[in-house]
């Protein structure tokens, strides 16, 4: 699903957003605990960039939680079947 | 740190600003993470992820010239550092003092860079004196001659670029015209270098890094060169909804 080639160096961090947001949707915040807990010290940078690349590949989704933090879901094209396989 | 954000291009800060700035508020962020979010600019700036826009590869051209600038300017100090030769550290400082007249089209110069135009026209102004008061008057027609040259080449650049009045690509000619006047005297070892630059040398490096500090800012941003068609070309450059760059 994720393109190496178009992803480059993002492409490792772009596959562990989806996989954290397989098990629902999260807050930034908690995206980013979640990503940094898989990957090491991945930075907002990093983070920011993969999902910019992603949600522009409808593979993610902006949310909102109930208090209105802004958050992540996985998308249309990230909830078909291999969408988080990388 | 917040305002790092600010290096992101318009279009991601419409999109991600208010994010990011609420994720940096809820986890203390590392000077790693600092140095992460300058490289994420770079990225966002050279990769577009959001909006349409396109930099044609001729709009890094403009920065590139700014970017030879600063490492000619800085090649030039070390050689006057290292050796106190006034004539090949000349030859560097004309190239590149030309390199600057010519680096900058038009369009750039009025929307952009009319402070910074002004100060390289200050310092140089200020070499300028330094160096031809001893001089001959033929020393000083050849160098008008030359400025006449480059200003009417600016000028048509300037045409090309479409700045809109005479009176705004008169303003580009005049805020190059001085850096021009530097350049003859020098590039021709006509002029010495010592010791009034060295007067001034402490001028010198931070005045190339400024020159490579804008041409890595144009790379990155691109700016309609002067290869570029005169008209249109910006103004496709729609980088979000209802908003150009």
């Amino acid at each position: 699903m994720i393109d190496a080639r178009r992803f480059g160096r993002f492409a490792e961090p772009a596959r562990l957003v989806l996989v954290a947001l397989r098990d629902g949707p999260r807050t930034v915040a908690l995206l980013f605990d979640d990503v940094r807990s898989l990957d090491g010290p991945v930075g907002p940078g990093t983070l920011y960039a993969a999902i910019a690349r992603l949600e522009r590949r409808g593979l993610i989704e902006a949310a909102r939680n109930g208090e209105g933090r802004p958050g992540y879901r996985l998308g249309e094209a990230g909830t078909a079947p291999g969408g988080t396989q990388g | 740190m917040k305002a790092l954000v600010r290096l992101y291009p318009r279009a991601w800060r419409d999109r991600y600003e208010a994010e990011v700035i609420d994720l940096l508020d809820q986890r203390r962020p590392s000077f790693r993470d600092a140095l992460d979010l300058v490289v994420g600019a770079v990225d966002a700036h050279l990769h577009p992820q959001v909006g349409s826009a396109v930099i044609p590869w001729t709009w890094r051209l403009p920065g590139l010239a700014v970017l030879a600038v600063g490492a000619t300017w800085i090649a030039a100090t070390v050689a006057v550092y290292a050796s106190g030769s006034s004539s090949l550290s000349g030859t560097f400082l004309g190239l590149s003092l030309l390199a600057m007249t010519v680096g900058l089209p038009g369009d750039y110069a009025i929307r952009r860079g009319r402070a910074i135009l002004a100060v390289v026209g200050l310092i140089a102004a200020g070499v300028v004196v330094a160096q031809i008061a001893p001089y001959p008057v033929a020393v000083v027609i050849a160098v008008a001659t030359v400025v006449l040259f480059l200003a009417g080449a600016l000028a048509l650049a300037a045409v090309r670029a479409e700045i809109g009045s005479t009176a705004r690509w008169a303003l580009v000619v005049g805020t190059t015209i001085v850096p021009a006047l530097a350049l003859i005297p020098f590039a021709l070892g006509l002029l010495a270098i010592d010791p009034p630059v060295l007067t001034i040398r402490w001028l010198l490096l931070p005045y190339g890094a400024a020159w490579i500090l804008l041409g890595l800012r144009l790379v990155v941003r691109g700016s309609q060169s002067i290869v570029d068609p005169p008209t249109g070309v910006e103004t496709a450059l729609v980088t979000a909804p209802g908003r150009s760059a």
